[in-house]
């Protein structure tokens, strides 16, 4: 190779890494919302969720409200798993995501027992996450998340089973599955083995389903509905309770906890942002269970995608123009 | 003798030895009650049991299957058809074996029968490929031979084609029962049940212990599968 | 016995037929070369007599019956047939593959291993270590011989071969076209023999046919065909060397009684009496057999001046090759250029001394012809 040809390669070379230098940098910098009348603000949040749509729907609310504040975001919704998404804010990956008192409670505090009231367990989580953890819990929203067992209306209707301990009943009595099979339950892997799941609830019930069908969690509800199974578990404010004629079993004994969602957020990301807060606990205030399962249902359902649902709430409640 | 006792008898029991040296060890010392609950001998063999349902039924079907279509598309006037079939069979191997999960999931709806289903399928691809490349690999000069001796077809391919391509379709059995092991975990997707209930629960909960026990036993299963298959093959091809 | 009549066949696709309006007839006994260009339709005739292909039109009798009536799997049964790539079972031992016809006929098991013994002896094979090996085990030539044992194990009375010689190295070729010869002397089937290779035509066929763009143009003995070619295509075919050809046509023993008696020497014969013997010899060497008349070396003329001893023995050199006596004049002029001699010594098949032949015998058959 001549000389001349190598110079011309490592000019080359030279324009492009520098080409990558500056788009680098220039994503980098604040994309300051043109509309707003907020300053810049000089800090970047990455924004982390769990995989299940009302995280992807919260991660999303999340990104637009501290953009349209002036905010750079870094998206690393849908992540993973509770699991994985909590280590990654601890390790620093992940600056803030929702999370549910309740999960935060037993999964990552170490409490063996339920809290069953949402101010209590609440405070308790805040408290001592930010003392062992240095994460700050903004302010709760009014819907619980909760972990529920699911039955068709038809069949709930037809066997007068509203809660629980009616289903319990029913079981032990010997009276028959409304679907062949048997009384199989439909659970994700978690819920199957957690400790507030369902070898505890069955317990505490005193019931035992036939048999157990383990399955990915985003389609207990289309089991269900189809006539797979009886009975499903699934997350209290999900949109295809509604929309597939579904109906929560009253949790009668309480024995599921309360599972509020708030904002977590890293402790030096808040002391750095201290308007962070002010941006998420009116929105965090003016999620209830109906607007949370709305949007759940538009996502699932109407096959929206999560920051169309996001920011169509946003606006229509004002946060954002 | 020994030999034979050693290769059939001696080198499965010791694959199978190993798993229960793992389920009794993980079963016995749990790290904590979660793993306690989730590993015990019920839950574990209640996996294993599926997961071999899963492999027998499937790969049974995709065998037979498979070994017929293959058979059929290398006869003389299908052969267009099954060079065809062939670059369709390539293709429909690159699709993973999550995706014809979710798809059969989708027309089928879920549970143990669909899962079965969709490994079916995709077990068949490599046998069905395997069988029709082995035969028409047969050379031409051979068959002509065997035709011009006075052997019937039927006689030239239970004597002759098939025997040559045994190695060939044995290779595409054992492929797809490696493979057909493996995506058998995902069968948890869709409640197919296996010890993918294991890994994904492990997964889901965090407990390493639970996703080992689950992941060791469903390797050393395809372990032991494919070594078997292989010795059927060093049996079947003396030359 | 073998009768194929205005016998066309066109191939699908094809424009010109492989085969047109083609007549032959084979005698009982005979071996029929059919040999021309390659694309000439030489093969495609063969297969056309066990209806490997079947003929678009015309007809084709064997022992008077119409083949092409016959149940094709009967027919091919008893039609002995060799490929060019002689098609061995890879996955089957020797005496498996030998044994194909007889398991089709479903012989019994004592008389088929009986029969698959004698075939693989006749052609040179001991049963006893070849029978359960497996092909990839042998050499090229083996396998020829395994191909023509296979054609041969149930006796047919016809057998149709294609190139069955065709892979393998010049030298082999003659070895097994030799005995293929002595063979088929003993069995005198009616053997159909496709080559491109006219000098092996020349030696094998009793009878050539030759062929060019699917149709024959002339079928004669091979000394009729070098003597009187029909046309310029056979002429040029035969080519202009016709005489030398002609030493494919002559056996050796066929000339051996007249030329070929030197007596040879004792191993233990003194050195006066062989150097007498050198010199009325006119190839200045002598043969030296042991006491069985076995060939156990030659003396030159000029291993006397380099060597000292008393006998035979003490001035001996090796040879290189030798030939049987039913191994054609050619084959023998092969010998003596592959090793530089004027002569090369016959034997019989146990390697016992019958005679010697020298270049100048092979020049006088020649000469006489021409």
């Amino acid at each position: 190779m001549s000389i001349k040809k190598m110079l011309t390669i490592l000019m080359l070379v030279a324009l492009l890494a520098g080409s990558v230098f500056v788009i680098g940098c220039q994503a980098d910098e604040p994309a300051a919302d043109p509309d707003s009348d907020e300053p810049a603000v000089d800090v970047e949040v990455v924004v982390g969720s769990k995989e299940f749509t009302e995280q992807l729907i919260l991660g999303q609310i999340t990104i637009l409200a501290l953009e349209y504040n002036g905010f750079s975001t870094v998206d690393e919704t849908g992540l993973g798993g509770t699991v994985v998404v909590r280590e990654a804010q601890e390790r620093g990956d992940v600056d803030l995501y929702w999370e549910y008192t309740g999960t935060a409670l037993i999964s990552h505090l170490g409490y063996d027992e339920a809290i069953t009231d949402p101010e209590e367990c609440y405070n308790v989580v805040k408290a001592d996450d930010l003392e062992q953890n240095g994460l700050v819990w903004l302010d709760y929203t009014q819907f619980n998340n909760t972990y529920t067992l699911m039955m068709r209306q038809a069949d709930a209707d037809a066997l007068g089973i509203e809660s629980i301990s009616d289903l319990a009943t029913a079981i032990n009595e010997g009276v028959e599955s409304p679907v062949p099979g048997g009384w199989v339950f439909a659970t994700d892997h978690e819920y199957s083995i957690r400790d507030d799941g369902y070898p505890a609830l069955a317990e505490l019930y005193g019931f035992e389903f036939d048999d157990v069908m383990i399955m990915d969690i985003g389609i207990t509800y289309g089991a269900l509905r189809d006539g797979d199974v009886p009975v499903a578990m699934g997350f209290a404010t999900d949109g295809r309770i509604a929309a597939f004629e579904l109906v929560n079993l009253v949790d009668d004994l309480q024995f599921h906890p309360v599972y509020n969602c708030a904002p977590v957020v890293r402790q030096e990301v808040l002391e750095a942002a201290p308007q962070i807060a002010d941006i998420l606990n009116p929105i965090a205030q003016a999620l209830d269970a109906e607007t949370m399962s709305n949007m759940n249902r538009l996502v699932d359902i109407e096959e929206y995608l999560p920051s169309e649902v996001a920011e169509e709430w946003l606006k229509e409640q004002g946060f954002i123009e | 003798m020994l030999r034979t006792l050693f290769k059939w008898v001696v080198v499965p029991l010791l694959i199978v030895a190993l798993g229960a040296v793992i389920v009794v060890y993980s079963v016995n010392n749990p790290t904590d009650s979660l793993v306690a609950r989730s590993l015990t001998y019920s839950n574990v063999f209640k996996a294993l049991n599926e997961h071999l349902m899963l492999m027998f039924v499937s790969m049974g079907g995709a065998i037979v299957v498979g070994i017929s279509i293959g058979i059929m598309l290398s006869r003389p006037k299908l052969y267009y058809l099954g060079r065809g079939v062939e670059n369709i069979v390539n293709v429909g191997q690159t699709i993973p074996s999550l995706a014809i999960l979710a798809l059969f999931f989708t027309i089928l709806g879920l549970g143990f029968r669909v899962a079965v289903f969709a490994l079916f399928l995709y077990s068949i691809l490599p046998i069905l490929r395997n069988t029709f490349a082995g035969i028409t690999s047969v050379d031409d000069s051979i068959i002509e031979s065997a035709k011009g001796m006075g052997m019937s077809p039927f006689r030239i391919l239970k004597k002759i084609e098939l025997p040559i391509a045994y190695p060939i379709i044995i290779a595409g059995i054992r492929t797809a029962v490696v493979i057909n092991v493996g995506a058998a975990v995902l069968a948890t997707f869709i409640g197919g049940g296996g010890f993918g209930d294991l890994i994904v629960t492990g997964l889901s909960v965090r407990r390493d212990m639970v996703i080992f026990t689950g992941a060791s036993i469903a390797a050393l299963t395809a372990i032991l599968f494919d070594y078997i298959i292989g010795q059927v093959e060093n049996k079947l091809v003396k030359w | 016995m073998i009768k194929l009549e205005n016998v066309t066949k066109k191939f699908p696709g094809m424009k010109i037929p492989a085969v047109k309006d083609l007549n032959l007839e084979v005698k009982e006994g005979d071996v029929c070369v059919l040999v021309g260009p390659s694309g000439c339709g030489k093969t495609t005739t063969m297969k056309m007599i066990n209806r490997i292909h079947e003929p678009t039109s015309g007809t084709i009798y064997i022992q008077g019956e119409n083949a092409l009536k016959m149940n094709p799997i009967k027919l091919r049964l008893d039609i002995g047939y060799v490929i060019q790539e002689i098609g061995l079972f890879p996955h089957m031992t020797i005496e498996e593959n030998v044994a194909t016809v007889p398991n089709e006929k479903k012989w019994p098991k004592d008389k088929t291993t009986k029969k698959v013994e004698d075939v693989l002896t006749l052609v040179g094979l001991d049963p006893k270590i070849y029978s359960n090996r497996y092909p990839v085990e042998l050499s090229g030539g083996q396998r020829q011989r395994v191909g023509v044992a296979r054609a041969m194990v149930s006796d047919p009375p016809i057998m149709l071969m294609d190139e069955p010689f065709g892979a393998v190295d010049p030298i082999t070729r003659a070895r097994l076209q030799n005995e293929f010869l002595r063979i088929q002397e003993r069995m005198g089937k009616t053997i159909v023999f496709v080559t491109h290779d006219i000098d092996e035509a020349i030696k094998m066929g009793d009878t050539i046919a030759v062929m060019r763009e699917g149709q024959l143009i002339q079928h004669a003995t091979p000394g009729d065909l070098l003597s009187s070619p029909a046309d310029e295509f056979v002429a040029s075919l035969v080519g202009r060397n016709r005489s030398i050809k002609r030493l494919h046509l002559i056996r050796i023993r066929e000339i051996l009684d007249e030329v070929g008696r030197a007596k040879p020497a004792t191993e233990d014969m003194s050195i006066d009496d062989i150097k007498q013997r050198i010199e009325e010899s006119n190839i200045r060497s002598i043969m030296v057999v042991d006491r069985n008349n076995k060939l156990t070396g030659v003396i030159g003329i000029n291993d006397l001046k380099k060597k000292t001893g008393k006998v035979a023995t003490d001035y001996m050199e090796d040879i290189a090759e030798s030939v049987t006596s039913d191994a054609t004049l050619n084959d023998a002029l092969s010998v003596m250029l592959e090793c530089g001699e004027g002569y090369v010594a016959i034997v019989n098949e146990d390697d016992q001394y019958e005679g010697t032949i020298t270049l100048g015998d092979l020049l006088n058959v020649v000469k006489e012809d021409s």
